[in-house]
C-alpha cells in the first residue's frame, strides 16, 4: 500500500512537473512570438518612414532641380541683358547666380531633413507610448525590443543620411548634367541658333544701341562705317 | 564677244540694280525700235538714253568696232552688251540709311580703288542696323553692323560665363 502510494505520488508529481514544464515551455514560445511580431510592427513603421522620406527627398530634389534650372535661365538672360548695359555687371550677376543656387539647395536641404526628422520624432513618440501600455509580464520583452529599437535607430538613422547624401549628389548631378547641356548648346550653337539668339535679344538690344549711337551717328558716319565694313570685307577675303 | 575693259565708260556709270534695271530697259526699248526701224539712226539714241549714257555707247561701239550703218552689228552689239551687263557681279549691301548719293558714290569708288573691276550694288535698307553693314557675295554673308558687334559680344559673354560654371 505504502509501496503503492509512492508510485502515484512520483506519478501525479511527475504528471504536474510536465503540465508545469509545458505551461512555460508554452509562454516561452508565446513571448519569443510577441517579440517577433513587435519587432515585426517596429521595422514596418521604420521602412514606411524611408521610403516616405525617400519619395519627399524625391519631390524636393526634382523641384530643387527645376528651380536651379530656372535660377540659372534667368541668370543667364539676365547676365545677356545686364552686358549690353555695362560689362561690369557681368560679375555681380554672376555672383548673385552662384549665392542663390546656393540658397535654393541648401533650403531644400534643411526643408528635406526636417521633414525627415519630424517624421522620426512621430515614429519614436508611437513606440515609446505603445511601449507604456505594455503590461509588467511584457517587460523583458519589451526591454528587448526597446533594446532592439535603439539599434534599428542608429542603423536607421545613417541610412537616412546615406540617402540624404546619395539624393544630393543625385541633385548635384542633374544640375551639373543641365549645365554641360547648357555649355554644350551655347559652344554648339549653329548659325541658325546664333540667329534665333540675335532675334530673341535684338529687339532689347536695338533700343540700347539707338540710345547710345544712334543720335549721334550723322550721314557722314554712316558712309564712313559702310567703308570700314567693306575694309573688313576685304581683309575677310570676303569681297 | 564685248571686251569688259571696253566697257567701263558705260559701266562706271552704273552703280546700283536700279541704274542696271533702268538701263536694261532702255536697251530692249531702242532695240525694238531698231526692229521696227528700216533705216540705221544712231542720233535717235538720245531719244532713249540720257546724254552722257549715248556718247558712252557711241565711244565703246567705235572701241569695238562696230559699223555705224549695218543694222545687224548694231543689233548684236547690243545683244552681246546685254549679255555682259547682265553678267557683272553683284554685291548685297544692308545698311540702316537711304543711302544719299554721296555714300552710294563713295561705296563705288571704293569698289573700283579697291577691287579694280566694275560691280553692281545692291543696296538695301534695313533700319534696325544702326551702323556699318551686312554684306552678301559671292555666298558669303557677314554681319559688319554695330549690332552685329554687340550681339558677338554679348554672345562671348554668355559662353565664357557658361564655361566658368
Amino acid at each position: 500500500m505504502l509501496n503503492e502510494l509512492v508510485v502515484y505520488f512520483f506519478l501525479i508529481s511527475g504528471i504536474i512537473l510536465m503540465i508545469v514544464t509545458l505551461i512555460y515551455a508554452l509562454k516561452y514560445l508565446l513571448s519569443v512570438k510577441n517579440s517577433e511580431t513587435y519587432d515585426s510592427i517596429a521595422r514596418k513603421r521604420a521602412s514606411h518612414i524611408v521610403r516616405h522620406a525617400h519619395i519627399s527627398s524625391q519631390n524636393i530634389i526634382e523641384s530643387a532641380v527645376i528651380k536651379a534650372q530656372k535660377i540659372l535661365s534667368q541668370a543667364e538672360f539676365s547676365q545677356g541683358l545686364l552686358t549690353e548695359e555695362t560689362t561690369a555687371t557681368f560679375n555681380s550677376v554672376v555672383a548673385i547666380y552662384k549665392e542663390e543656387m546656393k540658397k535654393e539647395l541648401d533650403e531644400q536641404k534643411k526643408t528635406y531633413i526636417n521633414i525627415v526628422t519630424d517624421a522620426y520624432k512621430q515614429h519614436v513618440l508611437e513606440e515609446e507610448e505603445f511601449i507604456k501600455k505594455a503590461t509588467d509580464e511584457e517587460k523583458v520583452i519589451f526591454e528587448a525590443l526597446e533594446k532592439s529599437i535603439k539599434q534599428m535607430d542608429t542603423s536607421h538613422t545613417s541610412e537616412i543620411n546615406r540617402l540624404i547624401d546619395l539624393e544630393f549628389e543625385k541633385a548635384k548631378v542633374e544640375i551639373e548634367k543641365y549645365k554641360t547641356e547648357q555649355r554644350e548648346k551655347i559652344n554648339n550653337a549653329s548659325q541658325k541658333e546664333i540667329n534665333e539668339f540675335n532675334l530673341l535679344i535684338g529687339s532689347v538690344t536695338a533700343d540700347l544701341i539707338k540710345t547710345i549711337v544712334g543720335r549721334s551717328i550723322t550721314q557722314e558716319d554712316h558712309s564712313q562705317l559702310i567703308i570700314e565694313a567693306l575694309n573688313k570685307a576685304k581683309r575677310d577675303s570676303i569681297l | 564677244m564685248l571686251d569688259e575693259k571696253k566697257l567701263l565708260l558705260l559701266t562706271e556709270k552704273l552703280k546700283t540694280q536700279e541704274d542696271l534695271h533702268i538701263i536694261f530697259q532702255q536697251l530692249d526699248e531702242y532695240m525694238e525700235s531698231m526692229y521696227k526701224s528700216k533705216f540705221i539712226d544712231l542720233s535717235i539714241l538720245s531719244n532713249y538714253f540720257s546724254y552722257s549714257v549715248k556718247q558712252s555707247l557711241i565711244a565703246i561701239m567705235q572701241l569695238h568696232n562696230i559699223n555705224e550703218n549695218d543694222k545687224s552689228q548694231i543689233i548684236q552689239f547690243f545683244h552681246d552688251l546685254k549679255i555682259v551687263l547682265n553678267q557683272l557681279p553683284t554685291i548685297h549691301i544692308y545698311i540702316g540709311i537711304n543711302p544719299s548719293e554721296h555714300t552710294i558714290n563713295a561705296i563705288k569708288s571704293w569698289m573700283v580703288s579697291q577691287l579694280q573691276r566694275e560691280v553692281i550694288l545692291d543696296i538695301q535698307v534695313d533700319p534696325k542696323i544702326f551702323g556699318g553693314a551686312i554684306i552678301e557675295y559671292n555666298g558669303y554673308h557677314r554681319d559688319y553692323t554695330i549690332n552685329g558687334q554687340i550681339i558677338n559680344l554679348i554672345i562671348d559673354k554668355v559662353k565664357k560665363f557658361s564655361n566658368s560654371n
